[in-house]
């Protein structure tokens, strides 16, 4: 994603050199106006020398590398002020010289021994502020100044040494904290600070000024106890005010407070009329400046203490906010459906963000499309809406988030050489600092928490390891939401699904009871009372108590489902008739098992009618056709059934005729006339045969499968071709392995079949012109539980690729032919249950087609 | 050589029954066969006053066996029968040596002036 469209703030460290360069200025000028005022002439050095200090705070707040420009710039102020004295050029330049190493010193060693070098809250960072800065800084450079001060004044080395250390000791131990700490609270402005405590800051400092003021007045002094207290007692008075500054406004404040109290000493002391007032001025300067030493030191310290104890009770708190927190978040997350997620995450990260202690929190979901920011909160003080971090296109989120590893980027400022201060700080973006956490589901990204503020947090660390658990369970709830939200999605497109299917769908589980069910299966219930069981019921209790009312089909869905429900098989179906008022129709239930652990087994209802009729109206179209066909069939041996009829016709009349001449005779022979009037009817029944046949044959009637006796049809297809067979001068020879054999079928398409191929062998002995004609056919018991009927002819053979081909309809090589006769008795066969071949005699000439049926039940 | 002795060949043995029958009312003698070749063996030593013979024979078509008896000696007359009786088959009979031509089922009496005939035509 990238960032809004909001306007961005420009960072705040490019603006702060050349801020804290002018500071600098004016700072060093107006410290240097006050050193000068708190000079005891005839000596050249001050009781306070405050621009050394205010160098070493610039430097302190400023990455060291931007140190020359600090430098360069105070340094035409230095000039413009010191050449108000009567000193050479030359010595002018020098003390620049020192007053710059002094600050270099101070702030360069300080970065050397301190961790934060701006802060002074713990023992360790003080012991380096004292070593660094307050001890180290001013004796060294103090010898370089007062070599000059010296040289070009005349005056006595050690005696410039000492003062100037003693006053620049003062100087940065009072101004460097007072100064750093009120940089680093105005960039917090105003946010950190209640009017409550303002109003205390303000009768803190309006108390030390008063006594400042009055002190210098002498008006505190007219009064005599307390002129004794002032004389005897040193800064006894201000005490109870650096004791207040020291225990509730830490370092930073008791800075300020020794800052102030220092001056109005000094120039009290100036005056003549504060303590040591007895002693000579230079003493009185320097026993002065070493009692606000030791003073400032030791409130300092305490102050230190104090802040430090301050920030651990702080630090304490926090970690126990941060943990009620975090079992809170986890308690109202782990609660809550998938749903309501989302608003929980909106009431939540404002909390989250406050206790974690930063000014932004967004929560970025990782989808397909990339990183998006879902949820946002943003402190409304700071700042008002603020950009969103554009996390993918940051070099360092980017690097955070393929290594599945938080990271934190601090704003440079403050700490320019540690961190990772060659990173751009968020260009563009409002935030000098922040982090990102990657959310992580499984190992794998699915989303990132990235959270900003104004300033750099307190405990870095301690911010990216709450901020880890934070996103740990901020993770697991969005884990929760994503698959949630997966989960629902799923259901609604399998609940579509089912309800988009045109047939019937009833899922059961392993005892029948049933668990889903789509409209179209209570539509298509008809009749089947036990088909509107609702959701949760059992269907097949209701299946069986409708079998025990009669119901004959749901008996058989009954033990058909429980047998797919016990895995025994694998499908069952069952096709249902109903002739309600109308025309027929057809219904199938089919039961699969469930293809899960716990079993079960899913029930599909369909209409099958239009199926059923149409398979209806193909058979009697094969019917008719084959009727048609049987028809053509017996049309094309009209010659030889006249032959097949006359003969029986010609030997009646002969013999009619023959008995009517020996009754004319003169004595007549009775037996003989017997005789002739048994053949007469041998002849007519042999005739009627023939008639019965043929009838048989041309019969147009449904296909009627019964148990039929093969053999003895095949041999009626014998006999009736018989004639025929002499007519062509064919032999048709019949062979029968076992009789008679049992098949299931139309015994009138069977003999069909039979006389098509008969017919068909014949007609290609004829056309091949083949001088022995003959046809034999075979039966045969064939593998388990089939027949095999065989027919072989002494023809050219089949024309060689075309064994499949020659049952395609119209497929013929005769002149005369339709070439329906092969394709009809494909059909037969395969509405038998059977099948046909057809290919070339192997062992010598003429075609062999085999028929295999199935056994009637029963056979062996 | 008797002379009313009539020789009948046809496969349908109720056919040949029945012709027997009728031939012994007009007072012939009557010897019948089933095929061509039962003929041909008894035709090696006896020759009838006449032959009935059916065109159609399951071995033998009678036509084939009329061109047969004609290589003979003396050739008796030949009566075809047939139960299809077509214009093609007459001609060819006639070529092949027939005196008469009677398609099934036939007149008792066209039979008996036939063979009368048949046999007389030889006689004379």
């Amino acid at each position: 994603m990238t960032g809004s469209a909001l306007p961005p703030r420009r960072p705040r460290q490019s603006v702060a050199v050349p801020a804290i360069a002018v500071g600098a200025c004016a700072g060093y000028y107006l410290a240097s106006v006050v050193g000068f005022q708190l000079r005891l002439p005839p000596a050249t050095t001050s009781v306070l020398w405050p621009p050394n200090a205010v160098l070493t705070a610039a430097l302190l707040l400023t990455p060291p590398r931007r140190w020359p420009i600090i430098l360069l710039a105070v340094l035409p102020v230095h000039l413009v002020i010191q050449l108000q004295t009567e000193f050479p050029l030359a010595m002018i330049l020098s003390l620049f010289v020192t007053n710059a190493m002094e600050a270099v010193v101070a702030a360069g060693l300080l970065y050397r021994l301190s961790d934060a070098p701006t802060r002074i809250d713990t023992l360790p960072r003080l012991a380096a502020f004292f070593v660094a800065v307050v001890i180290a800084a001013p004796l060294l450079s103090s010898f370089a100044d007062a070599a000059a001060v010296s040289l070009f004044r005349g005056e006595d080395y050690w005696k410039v040494w000492r003062t100037r250390s003693l006053s620049n000791m003062l100087a940065e131990l009072t101004i460097v904290p007072a100064a750093v700490g009120t940089v680093q609270l105005a960039r917090r402005w105003p946010r950190d600070m209640s009017p409550a405590r303002w109003a205390e800051a303000g009768f803190l400092a309006a108390g030390l000024v008063g006594i400042g003021v009055l002190g210098v007045r002498s008006e505190l002094l007219q009064v005599r106890a307390f002129s004794v207290v002032s004389r005897q007692t040193p800064l006894a008075l201000q005490l109870p005010f650096l004791l207040w500054a020291a225990m509730r406004f830490g370092p930073t404040g008791t800075g300020l407070a020794l800052v102030a109290t220092s001056v109005f000493s000094a120039w009290t002391v100036i005056r003549g009329l504060g303590p040591f007032a007895s002693t000579s001025p230079t003493t009185t300067v320097a026993a002065l400046t070493l009692s606000l030493i030791v003073v400032s030191s030791t409130l300092l310290s305490l102050a230190t203490l104090l802040e430090e104890r301050r920030q651990a009770q702080h630090a304490l708190r926090v970690r126990l906010r941060f943990e009620e927190l975090l079992s809170r978040l986890s308690a109202a997350l782990v609660r809550l459906p998938g749903d309501q997620i989302a608003q929980a995450f909106d009431a939540w990260l404002g909390r989250i963000a406050r206790v974690l202690g930063v000014d932004s929190l967004t929560v970025f979901s990782h989808n397909p499309g990339g990183l998006q920011a879902v949820y946002s909160w943003t402190d409304p003080e700071a700042g008002g809406p603020l950009a969103a971090v554009p996390v993918d296109q940051e070099r360092w989120a980017r690097r955070s988030l393929a290594a599945r590893e938080p990271v934190i980027i601090l704003s440079g400022s403050d700490d320019p050489d540690r961190g990772p201060a060659s990173t751009p700080m968020l260009p563009g973006v409002v935030f000098p600092s922040g982090g990102v956490v990657p959310l992580l589901g499984e190992g794998d990204l699915i989303g990132a928490l990235v959270f900003a503020s104004l300033a750099d947090p307190p405990a870095p660390a301690a911010l990216v390891a709450n901020a880890q658990l934070v996103g740990e369970v901020l993770a697991s709830a969005l884990r929760r939401k994503h698959s949630e939200e997966a989960l629902r999605q799923s259901e609604i497109m399998k609940s579509a699904i089912l309800q988009s299917l045109a047939g019937g769908v009833a899922v059961i589980d392993r005892r029948g009871v049933l668990l889903q069910v789509n409209d179209p299966w209570r539509t298509l219930a008809g009749r089947n009372q036990w088909m509107h069981t609702p959701v949760g019921g059992n269907l097949i209790a209701e299946c069986w108590a409708a079998f025990e009312k009669g119901d004959r089909i749901a008996g058989e869905v009954v033990a058909g489902v429980t047998e797919v429900l016990e895995r025994s098989q694998p499908r069952f179906t069952i096709e249902q008739r109903t002739e309600a008022a109308g025309p027929p129709e057809w219904w199938t239930l089919t039961a699969v098992p469930l293809n899960r652990p716990e079993g079960g087994a899913v029930l599909t209802r369909a209409n099958v009618t239009d199926l059923r009729r149409a398979e209806l109206d193909a058979q009697r179209s094969r019917e008719e056709l084959a009727h048609v066909s049987r028809l053509s069939t017996v049309g094309e041996m009209t010659a030889s059934l006249a032959h097949q009829l006359n003969q029986p016709l010609a030997a009646i009349m002969t013999n009619a005729q023959a008995g009517r001449r020996i009754l004319d005779s003169e004595r007549p022979d009775f037996g003989e006339v017997r005789a002739i009037l048994g053949d007469i009817v041998d002849d007519d029944r042999r005739a009627s045969d023939v008639i019965q046949r043929v009838r048989e044959l041309l019969r147009k009637g449904q296909l009627d499968m019964t148990r039929i006796n093969l053999t003895a049809a095949i041999r009626d297809v014998a006999d009736l071709v018989a004639s025929e067979a002499i007519i062509r001068n064919a032999t048709v020879s019949v062979e029968f392995e076992h009789e008679p054999l049992f098949v299931r079928g139309d015994r009138v398409q069977l003999q069909q079949v039979v006389l098509n191929l008969v017919q068909n062998a014949m007609d290609a002995m004829v056309e091949g012109n083949t001088s022995v004609r003959r046809i034999a056919l075979h039966c045969a018991r064939w593998k388990q539980k089939q027949v095999i009927i065989t027919v072989r002819d002494s023809g050219p053979g089949l024309p060689p690729g075309t064994e499949l081909s020659i049952f395609e309809p119209f497929y013929t090589t005769k002149k005369n032919g339709m070439g329906m006769g092969l394709s009809i008795v494909r059909s037969i066969i395969e509405a038998h249950g059977g099948m046909i071949e057809a290919a070339n005699d192997p062992g010598g000439r003429g075609a062999v087609f085999e028929v295999v049926l199935p056994a009637a039940a029963g056979e062996p | 050589m008797t002379s009313d002795e009539v020789f009948v060949v046809d496969d349908d043995a109720s056919v040949r029954r029945a012709i027997e029958r009728l031939l012994h009312t007009a007072g012939y003698t009557v010897r019948s066969f089933a095929s061509a070749y039962e003929l041909i063996s008894v035709m090696r030593t006896h020759r009838p006053a006449c032959l009935v013979i059916d065109v159609r024979m399951p071995d033998c078509t009678g036509l084939e066996l009329a061109e047969m008896l004609r290589g003979a000696p003396a050739p008796a007359p030949v009566i075809f029968i047939t139960g299809h009786g077509d214009i093609e088959m007459a001609v060819r009979a006639m070529k092949a040596g027939a005196v008469d031509f009677l398609a099934k089922p036939f007149d008792d009496q066209a039979l008996l002036n036939a063979i009368a005939h048949a046999v007389g035509s030889v006689e004379h």
